[in-house]
């Protein structure tokens, strides 16, 4: 258990998913920070310190990102091939969250190094029971690697 | 008269007075006037008789020189006559035979004929000797007679039998004779052993050849026929040779022709045809095809006797070059390209096909290499490679190439190639053949198109079709926990979201409908002018123009559309949608509408100076639910449909934009929408 607060970063181009996410973060993991963004390209903004990103206070390294897929301008998948990519950033976990259950989704994901694979359930109830355990398990049990701070 | 004449007289008075003394006749006195008469009547008989005496003795030296005469016949004709008796005995025998034998005439009277004779010859003679003996008309035997010394000679011996008993020797009279006439016939023998030899020789000649070789005479019949003919006809000669030629060995139905072709040779009305061909009919009624050469047979006054014609079967030759042009015929006339290459993979031949295919005649493509015909720019090298490194290994190739038209223009062939060789082994040469795929590959790449298309709808349904439900749920959680909480403010956010979500569903479902529609409902073509339906779309979306204070320019838009007047309206209305929609920060929106003729094509564009879209985005923005903007309201389907329509009449939609801010022209063309008069008009 670690006591530090942690960033989570969100890519989420659905405002509504976004906001669920958001409220269940602050149900149970309230010290944590959520950090959202709209689209694909954001995010590679976000992580790469551009535009209206460059400033570090407004892109702190996150220790845990969750991807959604289909995503305006660049697709999720290609934010995914981008991190892992890249040495500086290739280390942090990338949980897929996303309505998609289609096999060759799956398949992609895990070809490029996701480190999770969650579907986003329909019911209610089970959404917000997989949102604590994705926080209990992610950012509480996991070993997560030391970041560059810069 | 000659004094052996007149001894003769006196001899014949000696013996004439001495019978007179022996008869004891009676002496009678006569008176003198009776001795006077008697004397008389004596001296006239006297001279009577001497006159009878005298014509005696001439007729006696006539006989005598006749039979002189008919002996000087006899011993000195030019054959040999010999008279034998029933053993074969000779009798009788001329000169001419003893000089034939190198004997004396009377030396062979009495030897045996057969003696004459040696080995088989000798016992034929006496074999056949009773019968030619007995009835000897029409018979001739040939034999070799021994003579004197080493001479010999070989004998026709001819018989007739001699009824006239006078000419017999004349101990034999009473005994039946054979008169036998004997013939020298060494020379002609010799003769007819040279002609006979090199008759066989002909014979020989004629049996080894491998032609058939016949002889028709001028009344049908076959007077000769070799052994190759007998094989070919499957008869043994001598049912063949006296045969009717045409009745006998001709199929029916080809004889009325073959028959007045030889009816006239023998009238000599035509010259010989030097080499025809026809159909025989062997024993078993099976037709064999056989090429002649012939003449005509001349006696030695010239006159036609009748054909000799020498003939190859040529039945499987024929039938091989009948399979032959058969498959020629398939190779020119074949739909696919077809082409022959020496084993240095050179053009040898090509057919019609191939140059309907290529633009490329066979002259113009003869002894050029494979590689030259069919590359180009942008044929992939690694087909070209694979060609000729399955081509140098003698090995077939089959895969899909892009060749090049002469006019420059290209093509997708389906390529086979197969190396033929002979019997050692060796590749002789290539046998291409290319099947036009163009339009196979065309509709299969629309078809891997539209696949695309339909794996996108199913993602659609596990994703963009769930995710507003995902929303509903969840917010109808909050909703419940909010109620009991009582959060009026999140209560009201907790409904908002639900009702964007269930909005969000339903304009989806009512765009994906719409999209599917297209191309799969028809509504009947109508005539519609372009600026029509642009003002009517212009009053559709007149709303969010006015909303928005964007100013239209409607320019140069001639021409007339046929087409469903609904889904062409669509096109306008989305474009004018999407460019008041992403107008961005523009504080002087405007939007341009028009038509401009590029070549021959009418380009229709919409042009905005809103937002503009990155160039990397151009080709997405057109796929199904692609949004470039997350805030946006529309779904993703506007331009996919609109693309949708623009392909339903064979056209083209392409961006044009510089990039974010610098705003967007959305081209399109309908080749098949719009009206060919109009055109011509406009």
């Amino acid at each position: 258990m670690k006591g530090k607060p942690m960033v989570v970063l969100l890519v989420e181009d659905e405002p509504a998913h976004a906001e669920i996410v958001r409220r269940n973060f602050a149900d149970f993991h309230p010290a944590n920070r959520l950090m959202h963004v709209p689209d694909g390209q954001a995010a590679l903004d976000y992580l790469y310190r551009r535009a209206e990103y460059r400033d570090p206070e407004r892109s702190p390294r996150p220790a845990l990102i969750l991807l959604d897929l289909r995503l305006p301008r660049v697709d999720g998948l290609e934010v995914l091939k981008a991190i892992k990519a890249d040495p500086k950033l290739c280390r942090i976990p990338v949980v897929i969250l996303t309505t998609s259950a289609a096999e060759t989704d799956i398949f992609k994901a895990y070809d490029n190094h996701a480190n999770s694979y969650l579907v986003k359930p329909v019911d209610f109830l089970q959404f917000v029971a997989l949102m604590e355990t994705l926080g209990r398990y992610w950012l509480m049990w996991n070993e997560i690697p030391l970041l560059d701070r810069a | 008269m000659s004094s052996d004449a007149d001894n003769r007289q006196r001899s014949l008075r000696e013996k004439a007075e001495a019978m007179l003394a022996q008869s004891h006749r009676e002496r009678i006195d006569f008176s003198p006037a009776e001795f006077g008469r008697i004397i008389h009547d004596l001296s006239v008989y006297q001279l009577e008789l001497e006159i009878q005496n005298e014509e005696l003795r001439g007729a006696q030296g006539q006989l005598g020189h006749t039979r002189d005469r008919y002996a000087r016949l006899y011993n000195q004709a030019p054959v040999g006559y010999l008279t034998l008796d029933a053993s074969g005995t000779i009798r009788q025998a001329n000169q001419t035979f003893a000089d034939m034998m190198g004997w004396e005439c009377a030396d062979l009277v009495g030897r045996a004929l057969a003696g004459f004779m040696a080995g088989s010859g000798h016992d034929i003679f006496l074999g056949r000797f009773r019968s030619f003996f007995n009835n000897p008309e029409g018979k001739s035997i040939d034999t070799v007679l021994h003579g004197n010394g080493a001479r010999s000679f070989t004998a026709r011996l001819t018989g007739r039998k001699e009824t006239d008993e006078s000419l017999y020797p004349r101990q034999e009279a009473g005994k039946a004779m054979l008169l036998v006439i004997v013939s020298d016939i060494s020379a002609q023998k010799a003769m007819e052993d040279a002609l006979r030899q090199e008759q066989d020789t002909s014979r020989l000649y004629l049996d080894v050849v491998g032609a058939s070789v016949v002889a028709i005479r001028s009344d049908r019949t076959v007077s000769l026929i070799n052994q190759a003919g007998c094989r070919l006809l499957d008869y043994p000669q001598e049912e063949i040779i006296g045969a009717d030629w045409f009745e006998r060995f001709l199929p029916e139905r080809a004889r009325a022709e073959v028959e007045a072709i030889f009816g006239r040779l023998m009238t000599g009305m035509i010259e010989p045809v030097e080499y025809t061909e026809n159909v025989v009919l062997t024993r078993s009624g099976e037709e064999r095809i056989v090429a002649w050469h012939n003449t005509v047979l001349r006696d030695g006054a010239g006159t036609i006797t009748g054909t000799l014609s020498s003939g190859e079967d040529i039945t499987e030759r024929k039938r091989a070059e009948e399979a032959l042009q058969r498959l020629s015929l398939v190779a020119a006339h074949t739909t696919n390209a077809v082409f022959i290459a020496d084993a240095e993979q050179r053009i040898e031949w090509v057919n019609e096909a191939f140059t309907r295919l290529t633009g490329f005649a066979q002259i113009e493509v003869r002894d050029r290499t494979l590689y030259e015909v069919f590359q180009g720019a942008e044929t992939d090298p690694i087909t070209v490679a694979a060609i000729r490194a399955a081509l140098d290994a003698g090995q077939s190739y089959e895969g899909e190439i892009l060749g090049y038209h002469r006019s420059v223009s290209t093509y997708w062939t389906q390529l086979f190639i197969d190396p033929v060789r002979d019997a050692d082994g060796r590749v002789t040469r290539f046998i291409g053949v290319q099947t036009d795929i163009t339009a196979r590959r065309q509709a299969r790449l629309e078809l891997q198109e539209k696949n695309a298309e339909l794996e996108r709808f199913i993602y659609l349904i596990s994703h963009d079709l769930k995710s507003p439900l995902v929303t509903i749920k969840a917010f109808l959680g909050y909703l419940e926990q909010d109620l009991i909480r009582s959060d009026a403010a999140r209560i009201a956010q907790d409904m908002d979201y639900i009702r964007a979500a269930a909005d969000r569903m339903g304009q989806l479902l009512e765009e994906l409908l719409s999209l599917s529609r297209v191309g799969r409902v028809t509504r009947p073509p109508v005539r519609v002018e372009c600026r029509d339906l642009v003002e009517e779309a212009l009053r559709l979306t007149a709303g969010g123009i006015v909303e928005r204070g964007v100013a239209v320019r409607l320019e140069e838009m001639a021409g007339t559309l046929v087409g469903d007047r609904t889904r062409l309206l669509e096109i306008w209305q989305n474009l004018i949608e999407n460019g008041v929609k992403y107008m961005g920060e523009q504080t002087a929106p405007c939007i341009e509408i028009g038509a401009e003729r590029r070549g021959w094509e009418l380009v229709f564009y919409v042009r905005d100076n809103g937002m503009g879209i990155e160039p990397r985005y151009h080709e997405k923005v057109f796929g199904l639910f692609e949004k470039l903007d997350p805030k946006s309201e529309g779904t993703g389907l506007g331009l996919a449909l609109v693309k949708r329509i623009v392909e339903l009449y064979r056209g083209h939609i392409w961006l044009e934009s510089a990039g974010a801010g610098q705003g967007t022209c959305v081209r399109f063309t309908l080749p098949e929408a719009i009206e060919q008069r109009s055109e011509i008009q406009a």
